[in-house]
Parts: C-alpha cells; structure tokens; sequence
C-alpha cells in the first residue's frame, strides 16, 4: 500500500503565532491515523493545510506523491481528500439528502447548457446522485432523516451527516476533525463502528480526537501534538505511556481527562 | 429532482392563463399594453436579481448597466448595421454575458458590500460612455428605433407583449432549470457555506462568475425588449437608481425563491403606476420597502401568501377526509 500523505516540515504562522511547527508526519494507506494534542496545539490547522484552506507557510504536504501544499480546497477534494468540520459546517437550509447530493458535485456530471434541456443524461445523473445520497445516509444510520433539514437536525446526526457529506466525494482519504465531540455514550459507539466500516472500505482516516481513550480505540498509528509540534507518534499502547506525552495532557489539557 | 406541487402548477396555469387573456381585452389600450410589455420586462430583471442574490449570495447594482448595454447594443446593430431585431437581440444578448464574465473576475473577490457599491460604480461608468459618446446619441439618446416586424408587418402591441412573454417564460424556464440541477446547488452551498462548499470540490470563483455571466445576460434581454418597445432610449434610463429598483424587484418576493423573484417583479414594478402622484419620492419608497420588507417578512411577501395556502390546502383536505368519513360510516350504518 504505501505511503498515502505525507507532511514535511509543515508549518503554519499566525503573525507571531507558530500554530502549526516543522511537523513531519507520514500516513500509510488504510490505517486509522490518529492525531491527538491539547486544546490550541494546532491539530485544526494541520487539518486545514492538508484540506487546502490554508496554504503552509512553509514545508511541504505530499498527496499520493503530489505536492499538494499550494492546492486550494476545491482541487484537494477533487484529488480525493474529503473533511469534516469540528465546528460543523451543513448546508442548514437544505435537507440532509441535499446536503449529501453536493458532495457528490464532482461526481455529478450536468454540464450546465444540458441541464437547460434536461435531457435523459442529466435525468439520469441527477436520479443515480440521489439514490447514491441516500445509501450514504442509510451507511450512517441516517436513511430516516433524508428529508429533513439539516440545520433542525440533533448535534451528533449533524456530525454523521457530515460524514456521509464528505464520503459522497469518494474520497481515498477522510480527515474527521473531532467526529465524537457533543455526541453522547451511545452515539460514540455507533460513531466508532461507522468508523470501522470506512475503514474496512478501504479509504484511509486521519481524525482529531481529544478523548485519548475513544483514539486509542480505534486508531493503528498516533501522531500527538503540542504546541504545534510532533511530540510523539506511534502505536496506541506505547504513545499512551509515552513521559511526554502524559505531560502535555496532564500539564495542560490534563484536567480533561 | 424535487416534485413540483400540485399547488404550485395550479398557481403557475391561472397565472399564465391571467397573463394570456387579460391584454386581449386591453389590446387597444397603448398605455395598458406598454405597462404590460415592462411588467414582463420586469419580471425578467427581478428574477434573474432573485438568482443572483437568493441562489449565489452575491449582490449587484449595476444591472441597469447591462440594461443599457443590451439596449443599446441591439439598436445600434440594427439601426446600422441594417440587421434584424432578432439578430440584434441576440448579439446584445451574448455581449452582455461576455462583458459581465470578464467585469464579474473582481466580483468573486469582493465581499457582498463592495460587490454592491462596485457594481453601482461600473453602473455609472456604463452610463457615462453611452452619455459621452457620439456613436450612441450622447445625451439626447437615440430616436426613431425602427419597430419590430413580423411577417413583414411591424408588431402590434399585443403581439410585441406576446414575443415579451415567450422570453419571461424562457427566462424563468432557465432559472427553473438552473436551480434544480448541480448548478443550483452549488450555488446554494455556497451561499449557505462557501469553505463547506469549496471542500466538497465547488470551484466557487467559477460559479460565481458564471451567474454573474447569466444575469448580465439577462438584464441585456431585458434592455432590447424594452428599446425596441418604447423605441426611443436615453442613457438615463439606466441609472443606478434603476439598478436599484431591480434590486427590490428580486428581494421583496422572497430571496431564493423563483415565485418569490415574480411576484416581488409585479409588485415593486407595478407600484409606481399606483402612485403617479408621488413619483418625485419613487427612490424613498423602494428604500421603504426593502427595509420594511427584511424587517417584518425576511422570507419575502411571498412566505406569508404560501402559509395561508398551506391553511387553505389543510381545510380542504380536513373537510374532504371528514367527508369520506361520514360517507363510509353511513355504509356501515
Ligand atoms: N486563522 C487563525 N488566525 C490566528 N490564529 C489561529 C488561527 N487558527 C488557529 N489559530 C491559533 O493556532 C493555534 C492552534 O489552533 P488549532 O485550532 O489548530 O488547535 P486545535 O489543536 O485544533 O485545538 P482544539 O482542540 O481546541 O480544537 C491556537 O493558538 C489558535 O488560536
Ligand atoms: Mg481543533
């Protein structure tokens, strides 16, 4: 399989601010990458400059051998990096399905003069993009929601709408910027199953989570950050035990846990 | 694609048979027949404004000067050039939608203020040209616009409000078709969330400008209907300040809604025959009724007519099922 993205000396300044520095990190195909660190130690932003929204101030990002750092945000999901958003970012007016449908607009071939005429083609497209839509909210537990807005929706079906958002890109890779926050017990189990089936699809996941125990749940590899920079990375169980790391939770973020 | 309601082609028949029938009966009427002919024109302008800003989230205040571009373009091509109308038409037609893709370029990087004040500028500038230059009549316009013929005979009014419905109707066909397809969702993406939509690969700048590209498009449309109807323009019909009746035209019905661009067209468009006496504060009332309207009904005078039909539609359901009921009941008993 290989190497799927790579960071190299990422980094990432605000004025003074180094929220994201030299950070080297490297994602193997199909795994389960976990990107962990207290409040403010730049996770987000590491996310933003691989999805495109932020161009890194320097260092390199490298998408299956492409280097990707100067690409905006539309061209990296074209290449097949898809996203969620911690502070959840849903088309509100529009249904779930719709919100689905435009993540499936690269997929979607209506070039705009055919859809004038509305010819068989772009009826076809337009029936397959909504049948598709609503098997990605039936893969997240969402099929009886289809209709309803997504702004109406409960926090933790926005988070899994978001989801099937960015998994109707097809993507190769899903980032997942803290999926589980506001959801309840339950709803982080199912969260984490869901999790597993994209995986066993074969479309490698790096995600945010602040909880160091549901991370260690799922994920093969840890990167941990603190104060944008690489701390430890590593399997679960010797990242966990790792000095460092303890203290940048403990020192900082430790009364979270 | 979403069902069109019942209730929505009810509405859509009696409104296109009102549209068909009543000028018959007015056809001898000139001043009739040409509020008539600059309400469809109207209803053009404000739709493709509802497009701009209810669909994109962008804003425009120069529509008038493609208006005027169109106008002009299309009589000057006839006028001399000697070529026909609908040559004309669609030259202006294609020439507003080329110069508004490349004047659209800053428009995808300003903000929705600057967007407005600088289209209110590139508004003024249009008209400055047409003012200042001789090609285009300076600032006493352009008289004796030959009319328009079919068959060989020039149109009658009746049959001028005619050719003017066909195009609302291919202009709101356009609207319709945009908005249901991938464009019109991209376009709602990102006027719901434009970094939600560029990470699901939405080239925003390209969608904007295409828009942009379309309602210029339109406002031209617009302006050869109405030079070749009245047949005598002047650069000063196409000021800002009818930039911003369109403006209202697109937002009191009810942004992002199509029936909504309509009804907000006849409305702001049919106001001032009502108030000929108070045409000296036109300006003043527009402003009036944009503020009152975004105050009071932010979903556009469209939304309180639509919840007195969903009322309406509840009634008659409820008296319908009641009837079966009783009807049912009676058998058994
Ligand atoms: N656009 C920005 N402008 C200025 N500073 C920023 C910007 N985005 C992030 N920062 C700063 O960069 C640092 C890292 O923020 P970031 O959001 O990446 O942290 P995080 O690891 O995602 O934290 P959290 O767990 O709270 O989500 C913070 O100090 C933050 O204030
Ligand atoms: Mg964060």
């Amino acid at each position: 399989m290989g190497t799927i993205l790579k960071t190299e000396a990422a980094t990432m300044q605000f004025g003074g601010l180094t929220a994201v520095d030299h950070v080297d990190m490297e994602i193997q195909a199909g795994e389960v990458h976990a990107l962990l660190g207290p409040n403010g130690a730049g996770k987000t932003t590491l996310f933003n400059m691989i999805s495109g929204i932020y161009t890194p101030t320097s260092g390199r990002v490298i998408f299956q051998g492409n280097d990707i750092s100067k690409k905006r945000s539309f061209e990296v999901a074209a290449l097949g990096i898809g996203r969620t958003f911690q502070n959840i970012l849903l088309f509100d007016d529009l249904s779930a399905c719709d919100n689905v449908m435009i993540g499936r607009h690269l997929k979607t071939k209506q070039p705009l003069v055919e859809s004038i005429f509305w010819t068989p083609r772009i009826r076809r497209e337009e029936k397959s993009a909504r049948q598709r839509s609503l098997e990605l909210l039936e893969y997240v537990n969402l099929g009886a929601d289809a209709e309803k807005k997504a702004g109406s929706l409960p926090y933790g079906k926005k988070r899994l709408l978001e989801i099937a958002r960015a998994l109707a890109l097809e993507p190769s890779m899903l980032l997942l910027d803290e999926p589980a926050a506001g959801m309840n017990p339950s709803e982080s189990v199912e969260l984490m199953e869901i999790i597993r089936k994209i995986r066993n699809d074969g479309i490698t996941i790096l995600i945010v989570e602040h909880n160091m125990r549901v991370a260690m749940g799922i994920s093969d590899v840890v990167t941990v950050l603190n104060h944008g920079q690489k701390i430890a990375e590593g399997v679960p169980e010797v990242v966990q035990h790792d000095p460092a790391v303890i203290e940048a939770y403990l020192g900082k973020g430790g009364a979270r846990q | 694609m979403k069902k069109v309601k019942t209730r929505t082609k009810i509405i859509i028949a009696i409104t296109l048979l009102l549209a068909i029938v009543i000028p018959i009966f007015t056809r001898e009427n000139r001043y009739y027949m040409d509020v008539f002919i600059m309400l469809g024109i109207y209803v053009i302008l404000g739709a493709s404004m509802n497009l701009l800003i209810g669909y994109s989230g962008q804003i425009s205040l120069g529509t008038a000067g493609f208006y005027g571009i169109g106008a002009y373009a299309s009589v000057l091509l006839v006028m001399k050039a000697n070529m026909p109308f609908l040559v004309g038409l669609i030259f202006a037609v294609v020439l507003c939608f080329l110069i508004g893709y490349v004047l659209g370029f800053p428009a995808t990087k300003l903000n929705f203020i600057f967007l407005g004040l600088s289209t209110a500028g590139l508004n003024t500038i249009i008209q400055l040209i047409i003012t200042n230059s001789q090609f285009t009549g300076g600032a006493s316009g352009i008289t004796g616009i030959p009319s328009v013929k079919l068959f060989g005979e020039p149109m009658t009014k009746l049959q001028y409000y005619y050719m003017t419905l066909i195009f609302v109707l291919l202009v709101l066909f356009i609207c319709y078709r945009i908005v249901n397809s991938k464009t019109g969702r991209a376009l709602m993406a990102i006027k719901g969330n434009p970094i939600a939509a560029s990470a699901m690969g939405i080239n925003i700048n390209r969608y904007k400008l295409l828009v942009f590209a379309i309602v210029s498009a339109m406002g031209g449309l617009a302006g050869v209907l109405y030079a070749f109807n009245i047949r005598y323009i002047q650069a000063e019909a196409f000021t800002t300040n009818m930039s911003f009746k369109i403006l209202t035209m697109g937002i009191i019905g009810g942004m992002g809604d199509l029936g909504g661009g309509v009804l907000g067209s006849l409305v702001a468009g049919a106001l001032p025959e009502f108030l000929r006496d108070l045409s000296k504060y036109q300006m003043t009332i527009y402003g009036l009724l944009i503020v009152l309207v975004l105050r009071f009904m932010p979903k556009g005078i469209v939304h309180p007519i639509q919840l007195g039909l969903d009322k309406l539609e509840q009634a008659i359901a409820g008296a319908l099922a009641k009837r079966k009921a009783g009807k049912t009941k009676n058998k058994e008993g």
